[in-house]
């Protein structure tokens, strides 16, 4: 008879005692959780021990659960170390997790729209608790995912796993790998600072130089929805970031993770016969299970990596932020992201077309087809001497192209300019914002305004602001860095620390065929919190004509460039 | 696997799993107990930052006109101006009046009254005597002159002549050699040419000599010409010196005579009331002699105000100063004057944003519309960086910050100038045959009358002044025009008549935008403000623009 009018636990406790009772109620329920794990089994799991009752427990969340049953119940004890995995696919599988959870975080205060998108990253960063936090995770996860979706893709090379029977595994990888490169790539635009529009302004002049014209030109509308980039490429750039590329990345990748499980993890090539594939059928004494092995393993990368990404955005890594995108003035150095200056160094050693369009296309469609031109049997190392020589050869001019990618190679601007972008770059920090606020030494009530390089406008001639300049500003020359350093070192050392780099830099900007550079420093207190600093560099041309060059900053003293 | 080797390895993944968890929940939850301060701290810095951003975009497009210092031109009014900021000069006076009073509110010791009382009328003086300070005391402008004069006589004494301690003798020392060694030559010059000039030929000696004596002249004048020219900046400063001795004399006699007048009252007093017809007076005599004496003084005071006043207007006709009443409350506080309701944020703003509202009311040269979406070139976030940097010459202004100021913003008129007769519209094909029609009728077009529709009227030089600025520069306007530079006259289809060129830039000014210019700058409405008259008068003065 129940103490209810119906069956209750209360029965439970009448018959069992409460301590029994509700152990066995905590132990169901675990073992609904689980799909067929209760108490008991989990400890002996975590203990080592072999599992005490049969038919073994530790199998059935891998038949009856949803989360593990696309996971195998046991692996091959050679897979389950570092060699051969590396544990590259479970990485980035990890990345694109957290790129979702973080993606989603910043969606909410985010607005796809030229006119608000910047200030919603002012906001992001200034106002919305744990803003910054999540906005660096998720930059830094996405750069990543880039990088261990490509090194897994190295790794599977190497290790020949793409052979017969994993082709199409390669080829849904390698739709992951430029669904990953274009999720990045459209990421890249949404802060919509200079940075991201003219990396991806760059990025999509490809587009435009496909052949023939009309299919460029079209290309080229349909990415950006406009001849350029505005409001109708944001959004499109942000449709496909949050909606389609993640889509399309779910799909494959769960297409390329039933892959891996039908065919099984490919065996470090020494373990095989030559053509064998074994990785299926494990013998008993190899199987490692995945409860409880495997399982710890994953969870304590997963833990490990994630302490690693935090204490990186703690201390090391903040996602870039420059200024508001600016359609009307092209930042000198523009680059593409880091992955795609590979191409960026190829456009600069031909013609548009041919190293922007037709050649990535080879590139990118031979990496689908390999595994079905490459049919050779053998995976063994020493038997693949030609394949991982070429591949060896592909990384290094990978490498070699991204160095020319970047503005050190085959980008020549003038010395003054060169010079001047050094000391304060258009972008970013650099050596003369870094200096503290209060260190900056004021020089003049009357500083020059208006453009020098013409006469008519500032009322000097360029023969006259030698004779000026000395009166207003301080001079940085060959001559006079040690009376700098008696007057400012002590004083004023960050300050010093900037007339030195001046120093340095001019005079090796200038080495070739200019000469008589002098560079003064005008500093003047333009209101009450704002100092304005012009950096002028006069120098005689090959011609022997007298030049000059200047570039004005304004400084407050909250902006405080030396933090960040 | 050895199940104990297996138990360990597992353990020892668990331990560094939940060693690594235990580690990144403190480390996210310092980051966001951190999280206020560090958000506080990024505000701050893009504050500063948009300020540094302003600063730039303030030099490239608004000091052309605005002044680089912010302290305005003959173009456009000051921003680094305690007006803009409402700067109340009086703040500290009008706070303790206040508390004062609200202690004069709940006193009634009558000692305590008196004594409030007493305050409140220092006060007053106190506030009386800064506002007139404010207005008229420009001793330490003479001071400043004083020096400048001074520098300028040692550089003047340096000259070889001029004895030293006597820079005052340059005019006298010009005119004497002038009248001594100059007049002598030049008698002799104008007596030889009258001859030549008269048919007598001149002999070869005379010729000779007229030759000599030309370069004697020459030599003498180049002489005397940094002589004169010293002496010209002297006589500035001199007579500019002289107007602001004026007003500060005049300012000083109203003190002194106010002060009589205060003694002399202070002396009435204690005599009490005149007494009534018929009574005795004992006081009569003394009475009588303080009453004249304060008569006396109000009248010098009254004297000396008018002469100061006067003086004061001089200086304003003059351009020495600009006119600045302390006493009208609205002079002290722009967004009263203009009766704007929001914050100076949002005034700034909207000017930037819409251009200065009723502009022909305010200025003749009005303020083009700045940002994209009123059609300018600035982006919102450019427009917010130049409030900005505007906002940050706030300060504790100073009577100098004040002085500096080169042109206030005029107060709204309603007289605003509107076109006398039907407007020309924008369409430049009927616009072209009016202008025949006009010209076929025996109009002639006055230049000048263009040239002040050009300054003044319609406020084009602005933008377009002798050297380009915000706008392509007046000089050579006509010249670029014919000359069809940039392909202006073939891409807008005017080859045949470089003229209807102009009119177009003038009523659609987008329709070719000369390159190195923004679009969107230009006012667009100037057809329909202007008659056909003022078209031709002002085309007439774009003609003399070679």
């Amino acid at each position: 008879m129940s103490i209810l009018p119906i069956p209750s636990f209360l029965d439970d406790i009448k018959d069992k005692g409460l301590r029994k009772a509700v152990y066995e109620g905590v132990d169901e329920v675990v073992t609904r959780v689980t799909a067929g794990m209760n108490i008991q089994d989990i400890r002996e799991a975590l203990r080592g021990d072999e599992p005490s009752r049969r038919p073994n427990p530790r199998l059935t969340p891998h038949a009856d659960g949803f989360f593990l049953h696309i996971r195998p119940s046991f692996y091959h004890q050679a897979v389950t170390g570092i060699y051969p995995t590396f544990r590259l696919g479970f990485l980035s599988t990890y990345f694109f997790f957290i790129e979702v959870i973080t993606g989603l975080f910043l969606m909410i205060f985010y607005t796809p729209s030229p006119l608000v998108a910047y200030d919603n990253m002012l906001e992001i960063l200034g106002n919305v608790p744990m803003g910054q936090f999540m906005r660096d995770l998720h930059r830094l996860g996405a750069e990543g995912m880039v990088l261990f979706v490509a090194l897994h893709m190295a790794r599977t090379f190497f290790t020949g796993s793409y052979k017969r029977p994993r082709q199409f595994t390669w080829f849904t990888g390698s739709i992951l790998l430029l669904v990953t490169l274009f999720l990045s790539f459209t990421g890249y635009l949404l802060p919509w600072d200079q940075l991201a529009f003219w990396a991806v302004t760059i990025g999509t002049s490809m587009a435009e130089a496909a052949p023939p014209q009309v299919v460029g030109t079209n290309v080229n509308l349909l990415l950006r929805g406009a001849p350029d980039i505005g409001a109708g490429g944001l959004l499109r750039f942000y449709l496909l970031h949050v909606f389609a590329l993640p889509l399309l990345a779910i799909v494959f990748i769960f297409v390329h993770y039933y892959k891996v499980v039908l065919h099984g993890l490919s065996l470090p090539p020494g373990m095989e016969e030559i053509g064998q594939d074994t990785a299926k059928r494990v013998p008993k004494e190899s199987r490692v299970y995945y409860i409880p092995d495997v399982l710890t393993t994953e969870l304590m990368w997963v833990s490990l990596v994630t302490f690693i990404l935090v204490v990186m955005v703690t201390w090391f890594f903040h996602a870039p932020l420059e200024n508001h995108a600016n359609p009307q003035s092209t930042p000198l150095h523009t680059t593409a992201p880091w992955y795609f200056l590979w191409l960026q160094g190829m456009l600069k050693l031909g013609d548009k077309v041919l190293m922007g369009v037709v050649l990535p296309t080879i590139i990118f469609g031979f990496l689908f087809v390999m595994p079905y031109i490459d049919t050779t049997r053998s995976r063994r190392y020493a038997h693949r001497r030609v394949a991982i020589s070429l591949g060896l050869i592909t990384v290094v001019l990978l490498v070699v192209l991204t160095y020319m990618g970047t503005p050190w190679y085959g980008v020549d601007s003038a010395a003054d300019q060169e010079a001047l972008q050094e000391l304060i770059p258009v972008e970013g920090v650099g050596p003369i914002r870094a200096v503290p606020y209060d260190e900056l030494v004021i020089t003049t009530d009357s500083p020059i305004y208006t453009n020098l390089a013409n006469p008519d406008e500032s009322g000097y001639q360029i023969t006259e602001l030698d004779i000026v300049l000395p009166t207003i500003g301080i001079p940085v020359l060959d001559g006079n860095m040690d009376d700098l350093e008696r007057m400012y070192g002590d004083s004023n050392p960050e300050f010093f620390h900037a007339l030195e780099k001046t120093h340095e830099v001019v005079y090796k900007e200038f080495k070739d065929g200019l000469k008589n550079q002098l560079a003064y420093f005008v500093i003047s207190q333009h209101q009450p919190e704002v100092r304005r600093l012009q950096l002028i560099i006069t120098w005689d041309d090959e011609n022997d004509v007298r030049q000059v060059s200047e570039k004005t900053i304004y400084l407050h003293s909250q902006s405080e460039w030396h933090e960040h | 696997m050895e199940t104990g080797i297996r138990s360990r390895a597992i353990e020892n993944r668990i331990l560094v799993g939940i060693a690594c968890i235990t580690a990144t929940i403190i480390l996210v939850g310092w980051i966001a107990i951190n999280e206020n301060a560090r958000m506080e701290e990024f505000t701050e810095r893009a504050q500063g930052r948009s300020v540094e951003q302003g600063g730039i975009l303030f030099e490239d497009n608004c000091a052309p006109c605005h002044g680089y210092d912010g302290l305005g031109s003959n173009r456009a009014p000051a921003l680094n101006n305690p007006v803009l900021f409402g700067f109340d000069y009086m703040q500290a006076i009008k706070d303790e009046r206040l508390a004062v009073e609200a202690q004069l509110l709940n006193a009634s010791d009558p000692e305590t009254i008196l004594a409030l009382q007493t305050r409140l009328a220092e006060l007053d003086a106190e506030e009386q005597a800064l506002k007139e300070f404010i207005q008229y005391d420009y001793s330490q402008e003479l001071v400043e002159m004083d020096a400048e004069l001074a520098a300028l006589d040692a550089q003047i004494e340096t000259l070889p002549g001029i004895e030293p301690g006597r820079a005052g003798s340059i005019a006298a020392y010009i005119g004497r050699r002038e009248a001594e060694a100059l007049a002598p030559l030049l008698q002799e010059r104008d007596d030889l040419t009258a001859k030549q000039d008269g048919g007598t030929p001149l002999t070869a000696e005379e010729t000779e000599r007229l030759t000599q004596l030309e370069e004697e002249i020459a030599a003498l004048e180049a002489e005397l010409k940094p002589y004169k020219d010293l002496s010209g900046q002297r006589t500035v400063i001199v007579e500019r010196r002289a107007r602001f001795q004026t007003l500060v004399d005049a300012h000083e006699r109203v003190k002194a005579a106010r002060a009589k007048l205060a003694l002399a009252e202070a002396a009435l007093a204690p005599l009490g009331e005149t007494p009534a017809e018929g009574t005795p007076d004992p006081n009569a005599a003394a009475r009588e002699v303080l009453i004249n004496m304060q008569a006396a003084a109000r009248s010098e005071l009254d004297a000396a105000d008018a002469e100061r006043t006067n003086a004061y207007n001089a200086l304003v006709e003059s351009g020495d100063i600009l006119r600045y009443d302390p006493t009208d409350p609205a002079a002290l506080n722009r967004l009263t004057q203009v009766g704007w309701a929001g914050s100076l944020y949002d005034f700034l703003e909207g000017t930037l944003v819409g251009g200065r509202p009723t502009s022909a009311s305010y200025w003749p040269q009005p303020m083009a519309a700045w940002s994209q979406e009123s059609g300018g070139p600035l982006r919102p976030d450019q427009i917010r960086n130049l409030v900005e940097f505007i906002l940050a010459w706030d300060r504790e202004f100073t009577i100098d910050d004040l002085r500096a100021v080169q042109q206030f913003a005029k107060v709204p008129s309603a007289g605003a100038a509107t076109a006398q007769g039907p407007t020309i519209g924008a369409n430049v094909t009927l616009i072209s045959e009016n202008l025949t029609t006009l010209r076929d009728g025996g109009f002639e077009a006055d230049p000048n009358a263009g040239k002040t529709l050009f300054e003044g009227g319609y406020g084009c030089s602005g933008c377009h002044g002798a050297t380009a600025g915000t706008g392509p520069a007046l000089a050579g306007m006509w010249t670029r025009a014919t000359e069809n530079q940039d392909n202006r006259l073939t891409d807008t289809g005017f080859a045949d008549n470089p003229e209807l060129y102009l009119v177009q830039s003038i009523v659609a000014p987008s329709a070719f935008v000369v390159p190195g210019f923004a679009d969107g700058i230009m006012p667009g409405r100037f057809g329909e403000q202007m008659t056909i008259e003022d078209l031709a008068n002002i085309l007439a003065y774009l003609e003399q623009q070679q």
